[in-house]
């Protein structure tokens, strides 16, 4: 069975990095240079789409959109059919938690579903403040997900990510 | 008096008859410049977004799928076509793209539109009517 896995974010979250990471396959990327500062040379505009193979019956479709509004269409394409979700928060970004709660309503995350949330950039500065304010943007709307604080460029990280993702639909 | 985008527009638009649109987005989607024709409508900003997707996905499919080098990416409807092909201006990536009348001619859109690229790529237009609507 094939299995659908989006990863959302904001601008810089490691949305392609970590997709990078994780293929087994070269991903189609669709990069381009950013005209305006947004903190890093790079931006997506099209898709990231990478593959896994878990075992026989299972692989898993990668799919990373862009982080910026402008492309949300592109956020509704993945949106349909999807197994779980990966939301990628920046560390100690107040637009990024921002993006977060934007992005719960436009996914339309439910507790049912497999759903993590891992927080990057946390090498130079703890990731403790971000955690507490991811935990009350959740609280309210009845969530009680994983948060991880991860390094999108690590793979023992991003490996985690999905076996717990894995994890989360096995134990249901 | 300085070239404008208008001008460009005229231009082209008298060789290849009831065009719609002609825009300039840089390859991030933000709009440059754009054009339409009498009571076409067209968000800019959507049309830059869209425009600079379906070209990094026209980039990716070239380049992953056929190994080759991408030039353009073509829609056609059942109303006339959408023909996007990459360009620069100001040494910025870029992609131009016109949306024909209804009875479009590939060929010499396609002619056209690479003049106009490569053109683009060393011209200085002024920015006055940009983003205006054609009367
Ligand atoms: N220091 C540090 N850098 C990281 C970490 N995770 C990712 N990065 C870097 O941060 C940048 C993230 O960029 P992308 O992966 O392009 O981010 P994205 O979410 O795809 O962004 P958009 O496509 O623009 O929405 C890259 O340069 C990564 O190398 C991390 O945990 N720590
Ligand atoms: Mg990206």
């Amino acid at each position: 069975m094939h299995k659908k896995v989006a990863f959302i974010g904001s601008v810089g979250s490691g949305k392609t990095t970590i997709i990078d990471n994780l293929s087994s396959i070269n991903t189609v990327n669709t990069d381009v240079e950013s005209s305006v500062d947004i903190g890093k040379e790079m931006t997506t505009v099209g898709i990231d789409y990478g593959h896994i193979v878990v075992d026989q019956e299972t692989t898993l479709g990668l799919y990373g959109v862009p982080g910026q509004r402008k492309f949300s269409f592109i956020w509704d394409f993945v949106k349909d059919g999807l197994w779980a979700v990966v939301i990628l928060v920046r560390n100690r970004d107040r637009e990024s938690i921002h993006e977060l709660d934007h992005l719960l309503d436009y996914f339309d995350i439910q507790q049912h579903m497999p759903c993590v949330i891992g927080i990057t950039h946390v090498d130079s500065e703890s990731g403790e403040s971000t955690i507490k304010k991811i935990k009350s943007t959740l609280q309210p709307r009845g969530l009680n997900l994983p948060v991880y604080t991860i390094d999108a460029r690590d793979k023992e990280c991003a490996n985690l990510i999905m076996r717990t993702l894995i994890a989360i639909e096995e134990s249901q | 008096m300085k070239q404008t985008f208008a001008d460009l527009f005229k231009q082209i638009d008298s060789k290849l008859h009831s065009i719609r649109c002609l825009s300039l987005t840089t390859e991030d989607g933000f709009s440059v410049f754009s054009q339409t024709a009498g009571s076409f409508k067209v968000e800019d900003d959507k049309l830059s977004a869209v425009t600079s997707s379906l070209t990094a996905l026209g980039s990716a499919a070239a380049k992953q799928l056929i190994g080759a080098k991408f030039e353009s990416t073509c829609i056609e409807t059942n109303e006339g076509l959408m023909f996007m092909i990459k360009t620069k201006y100001q040494d910025k990536p870029c992609v131009l793209s016109l949306i024909s009348g209804n009875d479009p001619n590939l060929g010499q859109i396609r002619f056209y539109l690479n003049k106009l690229a490569a053109y683009l790529e060393t011209a200085k237009l002024s920015a006055a009517n940009d983003s205006q609507p054609q009367k």
